[in-house]
């Protein structure tokens, strides 16, 4: 069962089984995949695979961190013959300078000669591997988490939906769409207090694209925005009106809307569905539609949208996700590779071990080659 | 400086074509001598290449990763770089008959798309996004290069049955050598494709407060990611050459799938997930 849940086929199938589902879920959308029990039992699976097989092979590997100077003067080894003891300082230093780290110890009159490099190679795959369980434990974590959202008109006040944050109640102070140099929308930026069970407890906190505010693990993200605008009329409709933007409202035999643009509102009139005419308006700005119709424009309110989120499972997955970014830069160091050496008397005993054929044919040869130049001079 | 940038995309097309003729010409028709032009050219593509890249990255003041014109353009040059330097290291310039051609396919779809620069959206505006699409590009540059490659092994290993005393056969490399080297390259593209998905994940937390939501784009990248993990694992257990290469292709045609087909094929999709 072990051997079952640690084996490379076993992963292979299951990698094959999850990429196979997830390209059905993008072709057929309407079928439920990723919340699927079934799926889930996939990932479940995985990750337990993961974890035996990472398990499994951790002690080989801080056996190789912790392996010290041993005698290889075994069949597998190469035998050369060496002249003095001068070559063998010469050699480790060459080792040394070849970038890896040396152990050495004598035993008897034999001297035993431990080289290393690329250590970090050797941890990748198995940090990557623990990396993935730790996303997926996450993964599950998230799924208790809760979000919702909460829209709040600028001055005013809000409860956060209790689901997420029980006693929770955001204040608006301001909303700002910031643009840039050129005039483009750099983002939008909500700033309000937070209270929680009737204490202040945020202070003017901001919330924009790209980073959100986060407080007592409930987290604050720029969703969304708008505006209303307050419009006062006398005359047979007489009243004030707070009217969405955008949304088309008749008054007498005129149809027209307010919009927000970035200069300030502007009221369009409709025939059918023809603009007519359009004009921008200033707060206390007065329109006369028929004698005894005016029309004015009090204010205009803005609202911002917040989604907020908690999620238990987040701050894990993201421990995750820099485990996984570590172990791929660890990839990069180079191939782990490993020389053995024996010196005795005036004969040298050679090992080599690296995953890449080509690269320990390479290092036994250069060795060799020192070992052989060490003979000329020695 | 707006103006100048059709009349060098139009160049690096030009330039990735004549190479092309010329690598052809080296190989197919044994003229040995056309190979350094072959290789200048394929320099002066790169040039142009980059010079485009910085016309647009000095026109938006930032790098140009923004939409599919400027990925695809970085793309292109990924495996440009990707090749120059498997031409110089591992003397395969005849790997230029499978990679340039890649190429020229990508830019003839990129000629196509609008290249007016408009303000980025907020949620682009950030530094992830810089990361997350610089170790895309390199990842899809090594892959599209694995991806030649592999083409090359399974052709030679076709060739060595039936006509291995042909032209094609005897320029293409021996097929452990094909073979090895696709597999270095997948070695150093997936540790991007990693950093890849992670980055896009940290940026999607951050902007939208979700850091996967199983949108078909990054679905189809975690599916790239899948295939190309398998691939290393199936080699642990010995499995090289043939099944090796043939996951290795269809590795690649995840990565166009992801970069275009997503796009363009499963356009309905988007508002679903
Ligand atoms: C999609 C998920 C996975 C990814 C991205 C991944 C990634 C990797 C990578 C990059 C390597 C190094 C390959 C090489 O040296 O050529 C590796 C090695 C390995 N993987 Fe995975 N892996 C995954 C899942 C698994 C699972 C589920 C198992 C469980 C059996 C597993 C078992 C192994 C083993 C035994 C090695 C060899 C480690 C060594 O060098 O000693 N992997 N993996």
């Amino acid at each position: 069962m072990i051997k079952f849940l640690s084996s490379i086929q076993l992963a292979v199938g299951l990698i094959a089984a999850i990429a196979l589902a997830s390209v059905f879920a993008t072709l057929y959308p309407t079928v439920e995949v990723f919340s699927s029990f079934w799926f889930r039992g996939l990932l479940l699976l995985f990750c337990l695979n993961l974890l035996v097989c990472t398990l499994k092979s951790l002690p080989a590997v801080f056996a190789r961190l912790k392996k010290t100077p041993a005698n290889v003067c075994g069949e597998r080894a190469e035998g050369l013959e060496i002249s003095g003891h001068q070559s063998v300082e010469a050699l480790t230093q060459f080792i040394k300078e070849k970038g890896y780290k040396v152990k050495m110890a004598s035993d008897g009159d034999r001297q035993n000669v431990l080289a290393q490099k690329g250590i970090l190679s050797l941890i990748a795959p198995h940090l990557l591997h623990l990396a993935l369980i730790v996303v997926l434990v996450g993964g599950y974590l998230s799924s208790f988490g809760v979000e919702d959202q909460v829209a709040c008109f600028v001055g005013e006040k809000a409860e956060v939906p209790a689901s997420v944050a029980e006693g929770m109640v955001i204040e608006v102070n301001d909303f700002q769409t910031v643009l840039d140099a050129e005039g483009a929308i750099e983002n939008w930026i909500t700033n309000f207090n937070i209270y929680f069970n009737d204490v202040k407890a945020v202070e003017s906190g901001t919330t924009k694209v790209n980073a959100p505010l986060k407080y007592k693990g409930i987290s604050f993200y720029q969703k969304s925005y708008g505006y209303h605008h307050l419009i006062e009329v006398t005359g047979e409709q007489a009243g004030v009106y707070q009217i969405p933007d955008q949304k088309i409202f008749k008054l007498e035999d005129k149809v027209f809307n307010i919009t927000q643009t970035i200069e300030g509102p502007l009221v369009r009139f409709f025939k059918g569905h023809e603009i007519v005419e359009e004009k921008m308006v200033k707060n206390g700005e007065k329109m006369e539609f028929s004698e005894d119709t005016v029309l004015t424009y009090v204010k205009t309110y803005p609202f911002t949208v917040l989604a907020v989120k908690k999620d238990p499972g987040t701050w894990v997955v993201m421990t995750g996700f820099l485990l996984m970014t570590v172990a791929s830069f660890f990839f990069w160091t180079g191939r782990y590779r490993e020389i053995a050496l024996s010196f005795e008397g005036n004969k040298a005993y050679l090992t080599v071990s690296c995953k890449n054929k080509a690269l320990r044919d390479e290092i036994l040869a250069e060795v060799r080659s020192k070992l052989k130049a060490g003979e000329t001079n020695g | 400086m707006d103006n100048l940038q059709t009349p060098l995309l139009v160049a690096t097309l030009l330039a990735y074509v004549l190479a092309f003729m010329f690598y052809f010409i080296t190989f197919i028709y044994s003229k040995e001598s056309f190979l350094n032009y072959a290789k200048i050219l394929t320099l002066v593509a790169f040039l142009f290449n980059s010079s485009l890249l910085i016309i647009r990255a000095v026109l938006i003041n930032g790098l140009p990763l923004r939409n599919l014109f400027e990925f695809g353009l970085f793309f292109v040059w990924a495996i440009t770089l990707v090749f120059l330097i498997i031409q110089y290291k591992f003397n395969l310039p005849v790997a230029a008959l499978f990679v340039l051609p890649i190429n020229i396919l990508l830019l003839l779809f990129l000629v196509n798309l609008d290249v007016t620069i408009r303000p980025a959206m907020p949620a682009l505006r950030s530094k992830w996004l810089i990361v997350h699409v610089l170790s895309a590009v390199l990842a899809y540059g090594a892959f599209a290069i694995s991806f030649a490659l592999s083409i090359m092994y399974l052709l030679k290993e076709r060739l060595m049955k039936s006509n291995p005393a042909g032209r094609l056969a005897g320029i293409l490399p021996k097929p452990e050598i094909l073979d090895e080297l696709s597999y270095k390259v997948i070695f150093v593209g997936m540790p991007a494709l990693t950093i890849m998905l992670v980055t896009g994940a940290v940026w999607a937390e951050y902007s939208w407060g979700r850091y996967w939501s199983w949108d078909p784009k990054e679905t189809w990248a975690l599916i790239t990611w899948f295939i190309y993990s398998a691939y290393l694992h199936i080699r642990l257990r010995g499995w090289k050459g043939r099944k090796a290469a043939i996951l290795s292709i269809l590795g690649f045609l995840a990565v166009i799938f992801t970069f275009l087909g997503v796009s363009y094929l499963l356009p309905g999709i988007h508002s679903y997930a």
